[in-house]
């Protein structure tokens, strides 16, 4: 077990120090990595068993570094190898498949850097950052007074679970909820998801956009964050990286522009 | 001062009192029709200790007409569970004593757990012989009021020292 578990700390520490815009090289040593890994992969129980149990950490922290939007693509191919690996004979064919599978997606990611203000036909009212496993509310960012935000966050929490086991399937998230000319959008990551109230027309490009904006939050600042007291402590951390991210990126759009409002605001 | 947030469920027969031991004391909570749909209250309650203030998040689950799934949905990452009967009815007492049972065996280990005998203000013999059968934590009677606030104040008193 140690063997196969220090691995993974190395890659994922990696992954934390490396040069974020030397992409290639980047992806090079994680490839390097991952060939070491397989080389470790002489007993396929004790694999999946740290694939299981770093899962939350390791896509976290790899998702938004990878690249945009292959957090679910990881999720999903953790849980497939580690499926894979339980009928252990097709143990080393998985690892290659999810090598290859992940070596073609790093090869695909661009670093697009498309600015949000250019959508202009919808504003962003307000963002939760609530944890998956409770429901509780980690952060706000909002420049309407919501009365109580962390019942908001619990309700959207049971809402969603109740979309999810209701209707859906192993893998399936609630994506977007819509009550008139509101939508709220959610963006599932791990350990903790996104909740954007929106007003207006929510095309695709601005859905993306903040998704971009969701991964690089997460990989700058939320995804090593320790969930373990939600405080004070910790939402005034998760809301100082709201504001950093939101307040720049909606500055010379008034309809958009969160971080200025913000200050008369709460 | 500071604050934490915490998760709290609160499960039992249906009837035992659960929704009225939260409407007692809580800060403030959601219309009652629109969330019937989902099978759920959710509603929340500030308490403190010492110089801690704890934000109560408590989900009363309408456990009777749901899925195994949803149900342990709901259940899932709670820091406290509070398991209510109705100290009129001793059904309700063995229900929640097989939901303890499996509740702990399962991924709830870490979870705070706490009996709610409720309706106190029914029993009409002398308590200690009428309840003598049973193991609970908490005598309350959401009607008159007694015991709830403690119960709520020792429930995050116990996960705040885990
Ligand atoms: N006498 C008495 N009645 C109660 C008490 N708590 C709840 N009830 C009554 O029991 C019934 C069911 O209560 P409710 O809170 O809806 O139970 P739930 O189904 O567990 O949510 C209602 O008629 C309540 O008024 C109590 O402490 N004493
Ligand atoms: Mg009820």
């Amino acid at each position: 077990m140690p063997a196969e578990k220090d691995h993974f700390e190395e890659l994922r520490n990696l992954i934390l120090e490396s040069d974020r815009e030397n992409y290639a090289h980047q992806n090079e040593q994680i490839l390097d990595k991952l060939d070491e890994l397989e080389k470790e992969l002489n007993d396929p129980e004790k694999f999946a068993a740290v694939i299981q149990q770093s899962k939350a950490e390791i896509i976290d922290v790899l998702g938004p570094v990878m690249g945009k939007m292959i957090k679910k693509f990881i999720s999903s191919e953790m849980s497939r190898l580690k499926q894979s690996i339980e009928n252990k004979s097709k143990a080393l064919f998985s690892f290659k498949f999810f090598k290859q599978r992940l070596k073609n997606k790093m090869a695909g990611v661009s670093k697009g850097d498309a600015a949000i203000n250019e959508a202009v036909d919808s504003s962003l009212l307000q963002i939760f950052v609530i944890e998956q496993e409770t429901g509780l509310l980690i952060g706000e960012y909002s420049h309407i007074n919501v009365l109580e935000p962390d019942m908001v966050a619990g309700m959207l929490s049971a809402i969603k679970s109740f979309v999810e086991s209701a209707f859906g399937e192993e893998n399936s998230e609630l994506e977007s909820l819509e009550y008139s000319s509101y939508k709220i959008l959610l963006y599932n990551f791990n350990r903790f998801y996104f909740a954007c109230v929106m007003e207006g027309y929510v095309d695709a490009e601005t859905r993306a956009n903040l998704q971009d904006d969701f991964l690089d939050l997460t990989d700058k600042t939320l995804g090593s964050i320790p969930l373990k007291d939600i405080d004070d402590k910790l939402k005034k951390t998760v809301e100082e990286a709201l504001i950093a991210t939101f307040s720049d990126k909606y500055l010379g759009n008034p309809e958009l522009n969160i971080g200025e409002l913000d200050e008369n605001g709460k | 001062m500071k604050t934490v947030s915490k998760k709290i469920v609160l499960l039992g027969n249906e009837g035992v009192g659960k929704t009225s031991l939260v409407k007692r004391y809580v800060h403030s909570i959601f219309n009652d029709e629109y969330l019937t749909t989902i099978g759920i209250k959710i509603s929340k309650k500030v308490v403190e200790v010492g110089d801690v203030k704890v934000n109560l998040m408590l989900w009363d689950i309408a456990g009777n007409m749901m899925s195994k799934t949803l149900y342990n949905n709901y259940l899932r990452g709670a820091h406290g569970v509070f398991l209510v009967c109705d100290a009129m009815r001793p059904e309700t007492y063995e229900s929640i004593m097989n939901e303890r049972e499996n509740i702990l065996s399962k991924d709830f280990q870490g979870t705070e757990t706490a009996v709610i005998m409720n309706k106190s203000d029914l029993i009409t013999e002398d308590p200690t012989t009428y309840l003598s059968a049973f193991e609970f934590d908490f005598l309350t009677s959401a009607k008159k009021g007694d015991n709830v606030e403690s119960a709520f104040i020792q429930m995050a008193t116990n996960i705040l020292s885990k």
